[in-house]
């Protein structure tokens, strides 16, 4: 559009005044709105600034500009992400189940793509729990998360890898968050940012695909609910449980074993459950955890021994050298070990033979050149 | 008595007023050249095409009939009928919750598609032509109109960059962003010059034209500054709240977020004992520093270039921190309404390679004002 008017250099009065109580409304209006949101459950905000806030949320909502700008607080992370498993009907009364991670890196070309679904995950578990029941997400949530189900009930009316699986049954949603990040002293120890026991998957709820919630039977409700709530909080802290180890053993117990048993090789089985990455990343870890849930009958021991075997094998493939300060509050300084003197290696010419032994908690595999954790000392500590 | 006492007091609170009318004035109606709001225009524009261009294969997933947000939630988070349960346990409670109203021209169509698509077409093409200039006042209206209703219709797809958009879009809304480098600007130059041909067809000359100072100019890139400073204020001061910040590992657990990272930073953690922890502690120091001081410094005009410099040293950090690049360039638009016009012209030719004519600072164009010397915000 163009125009070749002349703007006066100054407005007229009237104007003038209009804007001025404009420029005074609208900053009121955001002044309201970053003082009068919580930054998190135990900062709250303040009572007046909750009160003037309400004089002017059709505002703030009307333009948008109801944001209160507290980027990465009151601390960076952890970064929250939801996984449905969408269960149809299979021959014989077996269910057909396929893994759906929301938002998974490799799903996306564009990083703006990745970044909207990631907000899709983070900004519904942000809203915090039900005012009035403290076990429920905040009513807000609630209604969105059934949203969402509708959403993946019509992205996948049928199983994507399994043309005859039945219609959906019902799905299931987990809220999964990482729990923690590596500090610098982590990562000198030996954890790498890709331990799949960093991530926390919990059961929230079942639904139907038109996104009603549905009551699970009460075994169901034990084995997806409690049982790794309390195989959770009941173990020592320093053995580094994840919440992960007793639902990939659920998943390896029945989704994979169903597809194996219906004829499938591992490969296939593995594709058309299409678990999770952290939960991928845990069985090429613990690789024997197939071979268990593959050849065991399905019961409760293999289930418990499933478990057990994520855990340590996990543990032991994953674990943590010691650092020098670690030993400090117990009284023992260890010898540096130069590289030649390691076992295995060739003494450099002219070095010297070390005077007192290794410790054995220092002597390093020689394999992977991660040392072996001794029983004492070597337990990975809890991030 | 009395008199002599009181009337020190009203001469004060009357100069007070006065002079807090003429300073009132002069910051938000002072006339200036329309470079930088053009420059603002450009930027915002860019980041907006780009952010709707790359997720138009997804734009069904968050805007359309069966997004993951759909209508049907919408309309029961807007009534209230989502706080059933909430209002029968504690009604007052239920009744005190806030209520979303947003707006969004998704929410009026038939749940359609195609129309849907048809629709945020339309928009992106007026977003197009909102980063060209052309029919600025049209395009940046229905610009900022097609993002407010992408982002309030995904509900749950929003990040920072959408606010800081949406702010710079709506501001520029106050004043004619296009009347220098853009397309209308570059129209008008041309059709002023058609009779002319002595003075050639250098496109540059054109797209650099000056244009006649406007209030409205002013008035604009005063309220995206005001509105940075806020945006800076609350990002520095809540960080005040967490531990990691006080610590100063803040910045090294955003590294470690490999969910939005795009590169592998653990490298950093073998270079010492201790220097991860150094590393991070100064770059969360010179974060608060930064976003803490920005508000109060950048109002001077030693602090100012310090202030900006810093600025594109945090936010090119964080792009390539957290990949989130698009924001930071969002974040870093808004800064640009603290450089001059003049800061702006000459950057400009100097990077067009073009010669300012030696009035260029001074109005040009305008019948009454031919001449006079364009005020600089300060």
């Amino acid at each position: 559009m163009t125009s070749d008017m002349t703007p006066p250099l100054t407005p007229k009065k009237w104007i003038k005044v209009a804007l001025s109580l404009f420029v005074a409304w609208h900053f009121y209006g955001i002044f309201t709105a970053v003082t009068g949101q919580s930054t998190s459950m135990i900062h709250p905000a303040p009572l007046p600034a909750l009160q003037l806030a309400r004089t002017t949320y059709w505002y703030q909502h009307l333009l948008f500009m109801h944001n209160a700008y507290r980027f990465y607080v009151p601390d960076p992370g952890p970064v929250q992400t939801l996984w449905f498993r969408l269960q149809y009907e299979g021959q014989h009364g077996r269910r057909v189940a396929y893994w759906y991670e929301v938002p998974r890196r490799e799903d996306f070309f564009w990083r703006m793509s990745y970044q909207r679904y990631m907000s899709v995950t983070m900004l519904v578990q942000m809203m915090g729990p039900d005012p009035t029941d403290q076990t429920k997400l905040h009513p807000t949530s609630e209604t969105l998360l059934s949203s969402y189900v509708r959403h993946v009930a019509h992205k996948f009316p049928r199983h994507p890898e399994v043309p005859e699986a039945g219609p959906l049954q019902r799905i299931e949603l987990y809220l999964v968050s990482r729990t923690t990040y590596p500090t610098g002293y982590d990562i000198q120890r030996g954890l790498t940012l890709d331990d799949p026991r960093w991530y926390r998957p919990v059961y929230y709820a079942s639904y139907t695909s038109s996104g009603q919630r549905v009551q699970l039977e009460t075994s169901l409700q034990v084995l997806r609910d409690h049982l790794p709530t309390i195989l959770t909080n009941f173990r020592d802290t320093s053995e580094f449980f994840s919440a992960l180890f007793p639902l990939t053993a659920e998943v390896l117990l029945y989704d994979f074993r169903f597809r194996i048993e219906a004829g499938a090789d591992r490969q296939s089985a593995l594709r058309q459950i299409n678990p999770p990455e952290p939960m991928r990343q845990l069985l090429r870890i613990v690789p024997e955890a197939l071979d268990l849930a593959e050849t065991r009958p399905v019961s409760p021991a293999t289930y418990t021994e499933l478990i057990n075997v994520l855990h340590q094998m996990c543990g032991a493939r994953r674990g943590l050298r010691l650092l020098e300060d670690d030993l400090l509050p117990l009284g023992v300084r260890p010898r540096v070990m130069p590289p030649e003197t390691l076992p295995g290696s060739k003494p450099s010419p002219g070095s010297v033979e070390p005077s007192s032994p290794t410790p054995p908690f220092l002597v390093p595999d020689p394999k992977n050149n991660v040392p072996k954790p001794n029983n004492a000392f070597g337990r990975p500590a809890v991030p | 008595m009395w008199r002599a006492l009181v009337q020190p007091l009203a001469d004060y609170f009357r100069n007070l007023s006065q002079f807090f009318k003429l300073g009132w004035d002069r910051f938000w109606f002072a006339p200036c050249d329309p470079t930088t709001i053009a420059v603002i225009r450009i930027f915002t524009g860019t980041i907006l095409v780009y952010t709707h261009f790359v997720t138009i294969s997804i734009t069904r997933d968050l805007i359309g009939a069966h997004a993951w947000v759909d209508l049907q939630a919408i309309n029961a988070i807007h009534s209230g009928d989502h706080l059933k349960e909430v209002r029968e346990r504690n009604p007052r409670l239920a009744d005190e919750m806030p209520r979303p109203s947003f707006f969004s021209v998704y929410y009026y169509l038939p749940q359609e598609d195609w129309l849907i698509l048809a629709v945020h077409s339309f928009f992106l093409v007026a977003m197009i032509a909102f980063t060209l200039g052309w029919w600025t006042r049209l395009s940046n209206f229905l610009a900022w109109l097609g993002h407010l209703s992408y982002i309030t219709r995904g509900f749950t797809t929003w990040f920072g960059l959408d606010t800081v958009i949406l702010m710079l879009s709506f501001y520029l809304l106050f004043t004619n962003s296009g009347a220098t480098l853009s397309l209308d600007s570059l129209f008008r130059e041309w059709r002023r010059r058609f009779w002319t041909p002595a003075r050639g067809y250098d496109w540059r000359e054109l797209l650099l034209a000056p244009a006649p100072p406007s209030w409205s100019a002013n008035f604009a890139t005063r309220l995206i500054q005001v509105h940075m400073c806020i945006i800076y204020a609350c990002a520095g001061l809540a960080k005040l709240q967490g531990g990691t910040w006080w610590a100063g590992t803040a910045v090294w657990i955003t590294m470690m977020t490999e969910e939005f990272t795009p590169l592998d930073f653990q490298w950093l953690a073998h270079l010492g004992r201790h220097t991860w922890w150094w590393l991070s502690a100064i770059l969360t120091a010179f974060t608060l520093f930064l976003e803490i001081g920005f508000p109060f410094l950048i109002w001077t005009r030693f602090w100012r270039p310090i202030l900006l410099f810093m600025a594109v040293l945090l936010h090119g950090g964080i792009g390539v921190i957290m990949g989130l690049g698009s924001f930071q360039v969002a974040m870093l638009t808004g800064c640009a309404a603290f450089i001059s016009p003049e800061g702006w012209r000459w950057f400009l030719a100097t990077l067009l390679q073009h010669k300012e004519p030696t009035d260029g600072n001074r109005v040009s164009g305008h019948p009454r004002h031919q001449g006079e010397r364009i005020p600089v915000p300060a």
